[in-house]
C-alpha cells in the first residue's frame, strides 16, 4: 500500500482516539495484523495522546476522574447491598425482641386496652380469681420479711401456690379457708 | 544448544529460536512500545496489563520456535490477537470501554506503567505553545474534554473537515517536534 507516512500516523490517531468508523477501524485491524509500521504508528499515536494528556493535566485543577459506567453500577450495588442488609438486622431485632417479649410470664404483661375478644375477657377474670387465691392463702406461705411490700408479698406468696391450688373457685377458698373453721 | 549473542540482540540458539534466558530482556526493551500498541487497541490501561503478560509468558514457552529477525513483530501479532480476544470478553461482558484511556493514572503509575516518556511529556508541552491557536483549540477539545470531532464541529460552527484538517496538522507538528528530538 502505498500511503504517506503521515496518513499512516494522522489513521492510526484517529483509530486509538476511536475516530474510525466501524468498518474503517476494522479493516485498519486487517492492516495491524500483518503491517508492523502500521503497529508501530498506533504506539506512537497511544505515546503522543497520553503526552498531551500528560501536559493537561498537569495545569489544569484536579477534577474528579469522569466514572465509569461500570464503576457507577458497582457502587449502586454497594449501596443495595448495604441497604439489604440494614433491613435484614433490622428485621432480625425485631424478631428476637418480639420472640423474647411473646416468652415472657403472660401474668406480668399488662392486657392490652383494646382488646375485644371472647378469650381477653376470659383472661381478665382469671386474674381476678388468681388474686381472691392469693389472697386467701395461708399466712405461713406469707415472706417472713417486714420490709417487703405488702403488693410483693401477695405476688411472691402467689408464686408458693401450686396451679391446682390457683385453679380452685374462689367460693371453694372461702368455705375451707381459716375464716371457715369454727 | 550453544548460544551467540550480537550486540543489541537477544542470544541465538544454533536451532534458530531464541534463547529463553534472554527472552526477558527483550520483552522488556520493547516492552513500553509494545505496551502503548496494546493500549491503542484495546483503550483500556487494565486490560492491556492483563494482555500484556499472557504475552510474555507466551513469549517465554514458545521463543525457541521464533526466528531472532521475527520476534518483534512476532510480539505485536501476539499482542494483537490477544487484545482483540481481550476486547471480546470486554464486550461480552458488557463492560464500558474507557474513552478516556490517556488520562494519567490518579493512583500514580510506576515508569513501566507510563504510556509515555517525561522527556516527550515536555517537549510536548513546548510544542502545545507553539501551535496556533485554532490548532491547540481543536487539540484540547478532542484529548482534554473528550469531545467527538463531530462534537467540536457542531459547537464550534466549523465543518467536520475543517477541524480534521486542524486536528491533522497539529499532531503533525507535535510529532515533528518529537521526531527531531529523538
Amino acid at each position: 500500500m502505498n500511503q504517506r507516512p503521515d496518513d499512516l500516523h494522522w489513521q492510526a490517531a484517529q483509530y486509538v482516539l476511536g475516530e474510525l468508523s466501524p468498518v474503517d477501524a476494522a479493516d485498519f485491524e486487517d492492516r495491524l495484523a500483518v503491517d508492523q509500521q502500521a503497529r508501530e504508528a498506533v504506539a506512537s499515536a497511544v505515546e503522543l495522546t497520553a503526552a498531551v494528556a500528560a501536559v493537561a493535566d498537569e495545569t489544569r485543577p484536579i477534577a474528579r476522574r469522569p466514572r465509569r459506567a461500570w464503576e457507577f453500577s458497582r457502587s449502586l450495588g454497594y449501596m443495595c447491598l448495604g441497604a439489604a442488609a440494614c433491613l435484614f438486622v433490622m428485621i432480625v431485632v425485631q424478631s428476637v425482641w418480639q420472640h423474647r417479649f411473646a416468652n415472657s410470664d403472660a401474668g406480668q404483661l399488662p392486657l392490652a386496652a383494646n382488646e375485644q375478644s371472647a378469650d381477653a375477657d376470659l383472661a381478665l377474670a382469671w386474674r381476678e380469681v388468681r388474686a381472691e387465691a392469693i389472697e386467701g392463702a395461708e399466712p405461713e406461705m406469707v415472706l417472713a420479711s417486714n420490709d417487703v411490700d405488702a403488693g410483693e408479698s401477695r405476688s411472691n406468696a402467689g408464686a408458693y401456690l401450686s396451679d391446682d391450688e390457683l385453679d380452685v373457685p374462689s367460693w371453694m377458698i372461702e368455705a375451707t379457708g381459716p375464716r371457715a373453721t369454727p | 544448544m550453544s548460544a551467540t549473542k550480537t550486540a543489541n540482540e537477544p542470544a541465538v540458539t544454533q536451532g534458530g529460536g531464541i534463547d529463553p534466558a534472554n527472552v526477558a530482556a527483550f520483552c522488556v526493551e520493547h516492552g513500553a512500545e509494545l505496551r502503548r500498541f496494546v493500549v491503542g487497541v484495546l483503550r483500556d490501561r487494565e486490560a492491556a496489563n492483563d494482555v500484556l503478560q499472557t504475552v510474555f509468558a507466551r513469549a517465554i514457552e514458545q521463543c525457541q520456535t521464533v526466528d531472532t529477525a521475527s520476534l518483534k513483530g512476532w510480539l505485536f501479532t501476539v499482542a494483537l490477537h490477544e487484545a482483540l480476544a481481550q476486547r471480546r470478553r470486554l464486550e461480552v461482558m458488557q463492560k464500558a470501554h474507557l474513552k478516556l484511556w490517556w488520562q494519567p493514572a490518579r493512583h500514580g503509575e510506576t515508569p513501566e506503567e507510563s504510556l509515555t516518556r517525561v522527556e516527550t511529556v515536555a517537549e510536548v508541552r513546548k510544542a502545545l505553545a507553539a501551535l496556533p491557536t485554532e490548532q491547540a483549540g481543536v487539540v484540547r477539545a478532542r484529548i482534554y474534554d473528550d469531545k467527538t470531532f463531530a462534537q467540536i464541529a457542531r459547537e464550534t460552527g466549523l465543518p467536520l473537515g475543517t477541524v480534521l484538517t486542524r486536528m491533522r496538522l497539529a499532531l503533525e507538528k507535535l510529532r515533528g517536534r518529537l521526531s527531531g528530538n529523538e
